[in-house]
């Protein structure tokens, strides 16, 4: 790896942690909900400085380039994200619906 | 037999009704003028919660609109924390007849059933006509629910039943649907251990309003149907849980 493409890399990943950080100091990203995410923030700077990490598991993993174990991964994780807000969607609906009901009774009994 | 002892709940779940529920609430009343009626609107846009209560009707609103399965269970609700023992569920669009009433609450009043289904299609003089592919998506489903609980069922998508205390308690458990609780139910209270009967009941077409099947809601009623009927066959375990 270069060591432009190195410092851009790794200033890009230390970027993204940060965010995540901040994120979830401010209380706009729960903790409950940013396990993948804090994941994410850390597996990106992690990788840059072992790029070496990166060779040996690709050649585990039978993948061409360290590229393709890269996009297999940002695809597997977005998908798990995709799922875990589907769960937690299903999960809200269930709330709302149930506190929906229960208002109107409620309010039919006042 | 109907006694002044059991506390009979008919809940009627209405969706922009005005112009029939008033009606509806009457009949019931004349009918069965010892069970309190229970109208949940489902945050209806016309005159439907004035009509039923006008009709003399306890009403239970909605604020958001939650879809007929999820007014249902706000009366499954409503009578569990009511102390009532039995629960007529009919709909608002004035294709249950009140006069039908003592045929479906018999069964379970004398303890031959926890569940009884009124069907359209076991009743000889009945005037009901339904499209071909609604009569195929109902015979499919209540040959699926036949075939595994090995009791016929005629009519999986009538909404007129008839449900004891421990059933309606069973629902209220957190695994009815808010859309359209048919088959997969039933099948939830067979494996719960629950006797489902059918009895011959007349239907009338609806009397206006807008079905819940109208559009494109068939196709995804289809592929929804079958999904819960899978997802509750695999959980059959849970439901044979709640009963023990």
């Amino acid at each position: 790896m270069l060591i432009r493409q190195y410092v851009v890399m790794l200033l890009i990943s230390l970027g993204l942690l940060a965010l995540i950080v901040r994120l979830i100091q401010k209380g706009m990203l729960n903790i409950s909900y940013c396990w993948l995410w804090l994941g994410v923030g850390i597996m990106a700077p992690l990788i840059v400085i072992k790029y070496d990490w990166l060779l040996w598991f690709s050649e585990l993993i039978g993948a061409v380039s360290p590229i393709t174990t890269l996009f297999l991964f940002s695809i597997l994780i977005l998908f798990l994200m995709c799922l875990q807000f589907s769960i937690i969607i299903s999960m809200q609906r269930r709330q709302i619906k149930r506190l929906t009901q229960q208002m109107a009774i409620r309010m039919e009994e006042k | 037999m109907i006694t002044g002892d059991q506390k009979i709940l008919v809940v009627i779940p209405a969706y922009n009704e005005a112009g029939r529920i008033g009606e509806i609430v009457k009949s019931v009343k004349g009918v069965l003028p010892i069970a309190k009626v229970l109208v949940v609107n489902d945050c209806s846009s016309d005159d439907t919660r004035c009509e039923a209560i006008e009709a003399g009707a306890t009403v239970i609103s909605h604020p958001i609109n939650l879809g007929y399965g999820a007014a249902l269970e706000t009366g499954y609700f409503y009578a569990l924390g009511n102390g009532f023992d039995y629960i007529i569920q009919m709909d608002g669009d004035g294709q249950h007849i009140a006069d039908e009433i003592p045929k479906i609450i018999s069964p379970v009043l004398n303890g031959e059933a926890d569940i009884v289904v009124g069907s359209r299609y076991l009743s000889s003089g009945n005037g009901y006509k339904t499209s071909f592919a609604r009569r195929a998506g109902q015979k499919f489903f209540g040959k699926i629910f036949s075939l595994i609980t090995r009791y016929k069922l005629t009519d999986p998508t009538s909404g007129f039943q008839c449900l004891n205390q421990k059933v309606f308690e069973l629902f209220t458990k957190g695994h009815f649907p808010h859309d359209f609780p048919d088959a997969d139910v039933l099948l939830m209270a067979h494996y719960a251990g629950f006797r489902v009967t059918e009895v011959p009941v007349i239907m009338m077409e609806r009397a206006g309003g807008t079905s819940m099947h109208a559009g494109l809601k068939p196709l995804y009623y289809i592929i929804k149907m079958i999904l819960s009927i899978v997802m509750v066959v695999l959980s059959q375990r849970r439901w044979k849980q709640y009963v023990d």
